[in-house]
């Protein structure tokens, strides 16, 4: 090292030190922000276009002072984790209390991500949606490495509970690619590009902490509902 | 070009590509939401079983990988530049990264049809670095050209 100092490198070690700062600042900025860009605030009680939730799948009472709507893509790695870290756990701690209604849209970004959605969506049919998005995101690991995932899919509409059969028909015959292309649809008219997106009573909601947001929403959610908003 | 001026580029190119691994390794990590790579191709690859070689996220082996060489291209900087050892370790580091690199980029283009921006700059460094490093001159006998 005192060599290559000898050997009169001051421009080549300060362009070490710019790399490192300027690296270092992108990597510390980067971790800011797990939204997606240029979302715009939706009206929910405007009765507009971007209040139209009914492509979404809901969990909580109607007149609940807090909306979630949670965009997410059955492969995409942060929406595992946020479904494990900080989704599953709010619609069991708060959808149930009256205090927070939870809307799921599928917001397939790949052609991969099809399936599940339209599996997802058969799950719905027979009243289990939630229960299946759970375990597509916990299986991901099985499912996910390519092939053809329905034969698997049916086998978890069996530990579900299911009807199998109908399940089976259903995903084979691909019954709920509608339901999956109005809700990304609906995405793609917010702006979302990319997943998972939150809005929190209409606000896009920006995901921090190794919790994936569940502290900051839980924070909200006691504010809104103590406020009697 | 000079032994220590391809030093000193493998250390820069380096030093950049280690970035560009931790970055990758703390949004496997889940530090981040989502890569700044648009939708898409990024997160598609990224959550391939390719992701993960020997067990491990790959981002990890390229922070490690980077890491060494970076410590290599520093000594070869100081009083064991042009070593024989050294250019013998640095030339076995250049082709194996090389490898795996086309191993990966191979994986996006031919099985996953995705290409992540990401591996492709790594890849681009890798090529960079193993140009700097010349293994070749370790296989023709070639002295080190130092100084």
């Amino acid at each position: 090292m005192a060599n290559a100092k000898a050997k009169g490198g001051k421009g080549f070690y300060i362009l070490i030190a710019a790399v490192v700062v300027v690296g270092g600042f992108l990597l510390l900025r980067a971790g800011g922000s797990t939204e997606a860009p240029n979302l715009t605030p939706i009206a929910l009680a405007g009765g507009d276009v971007a209040a139209d939730m009914s492509s979404g799948t809901a969990i909580g009472a109607e007149d609940a002072p807090v909306v979630i709507m949670e965009f997410s893509d059955f492969l995409c790695p942060h929406c595992r984790t946020f479904n494990g870290l900080s989704g599953k756990l709010l619609r069991q701690n708060y959808a149930s209390t009256g205090s927070m209604r939870w809307i799921s849209f599928d917001f397939p970004l790949r052609p991969e991500s099809w399936a599940p959605a339209i599996a997802v969506q058969c799950a719905k049919r027979q009243g289990k949606y939630f229960e299946m998005k759970d375990l597509l995101f916990a299986r991901v690991d099985s499912w996910g490495q390519g092939g053809n995932p329905n034969r698997k899919f049916v086998d978890y509409a069996r530990d579900l509970g299911l009807d199998a059969g109908a399940f089976k028909s259903c995903v084979d015959g691909q019954e709920t690619v509608a339901e999956v292309q109005a809700s990304r649809a609906y995405g793609e008219a917010l702006g979302i590009q990319g997943t998972p997106s939150i809005f929190f009573n209409g606000e896009p909601f920006r995901l921090t902490g190794r919790d994936y947001g569940y502290g900051a929403i839980e924070e909200q959610i006691k504010a809104v509902t103590a406020g009697g908003e | 070009m000079s032994y220590d001026k391809r030093m000193r580029g493998i250390v820069l190119i380096g030093l950049v590509g280690l970035f560009v691994a931790v970055y990758l390794l703390l949004y496997q990590m889940g530090f981040y939401g989502a890569l700044l790579c648009g939708a898409g191709s990024c997160e598609l690859v990224q959550a391939s079983k390719y992701a993960r070689f020997l067990g491990q996220p790959v981002p990890l082996w390229g922070t490690l990988w980077y890491s060494g060489v970076l410590a290599l291209a520093f000594l070869g900087l100081g009083p064991v530049a042009g070593a024989r050892w050294l250019d013998a370790l640095l030339a076995l580091a250049v082709t194996g990264g090389l490898m795996f690199s086309a191993y990966l980029t191979g994986i996006e283009l031919f099985i996953l049809h995705a290409l992540c921006m990401w591996c492709v700059i790594s890849a681009v460094l890798t090529t960079a670095i193993f140009v700097l490093a010349q293994p070749w001159r370790l296989l023709r006998g070639s002295p080190p050209a130092t100084g």
